[in-house]
């Protein structure tokens, strides 16, 4: 039997996200922090200090953002 | 304290453990019952057909909760493995988690139907203002194989709202 709790990894998305986000199964999982950006035009950031693609989604319900993510190192 | 934290493994993504057996003990208030045919509306990350637990959590508690398969299996199968329980990322987040501490491991209900999760959330997120007001539901997804021949592997989602109460 496997448990998997997910992990947090600092995630950067200027004008949108500063801080440890959740990721589970390679999705990531934020609440945006800052008021810069629409975090859903949100295109790339910086995942453990490397750039990464973006892909980010709004959950109807909750105040969660989730985002996929593409390496770009 | 997150460095700490993560240096003792608190966040560790992954852990396997041993099959675990025995009463399931959450009331029905605790319990959710999958679909055999999932439907309704979902969320970036709560998937179409998730079934919610009625009784929310409060950050603090520390409860069982139980996923009744009865549904889903046919009246003479059970569940045999409980292959994976995993928190979503939203839960990552929040610092809510599945217990694995002693006696608090996920189970498979010796009545064959249910099985049996504990949830926490760690203490220094407890405060966090996600949790004011509705809270947030979080999704908890839940992987089981059963003794039919050749078995049946099922997948549902079960989804958690905690708040403060």
């Amino acid at each position: 039997m496997i448990v998997n709790n997910g992990t947090r990894r600092a995630l950067t998305i200027a004008g949108v996200f500063e801080g440890l986000c959740g990721e589970s199964n390679g999705t990531l999982s934020f609440i945006p922090n800052q008021t810069g950006r629409d975090p859903l035009a949100a295109r790339g950031g910086l995942l453990d200090g490397e750039p990464v693609l973006l892909e980010v989604k709004s959950g109807a319900h909750h105040p969660f953002f989730n985002a996929t993510y593409r390496s770009l190192s | 304290m997150l460095a700490h934290l993560l240096a003792f493994g608190v966040f560790a993504a992954e852990v396997v453990l041993p099959p675990g057996h025995g009463e399931a003990i959450a009331g029905a208030e605790h319990t959710t019952a999958p679909l055999k045919a999932p439907g309704g509306s979902g969320s970036a990350s709560i998937p179409l057909g998730a079934t919610f637990w009625a009784s929310p959590m409060d950050p603090a508690d520390r409860k069982p909760y139980a996923i009744d398969w009865s549904k889903v299996l046919e009246a003479d199968e059970q569940v045999d493995e409980l292959v994976h329980v995993t928190m979503s990322e939203d839960g990552a987040m929040v610092g809510v988690q599945i217990d694995t501490s002693e006696d608090r491991t996920p189970i498979i209900d010796a009545g064959g139907k249910k099985v049996q999760v504990w949830f926490l959330c760690l203490p220094e997120f407890q405060d966090d203002p996600a949790f004011s007001g509705a809270g947030v539901n979080i999704a908890v997804t839940c992987q089981i194989r059963t003794d039919a021949e050749p078995y049946r592997q099922i997948e549902r989602t079960s989804v958690l709202t905690v708040r403060q109460q």
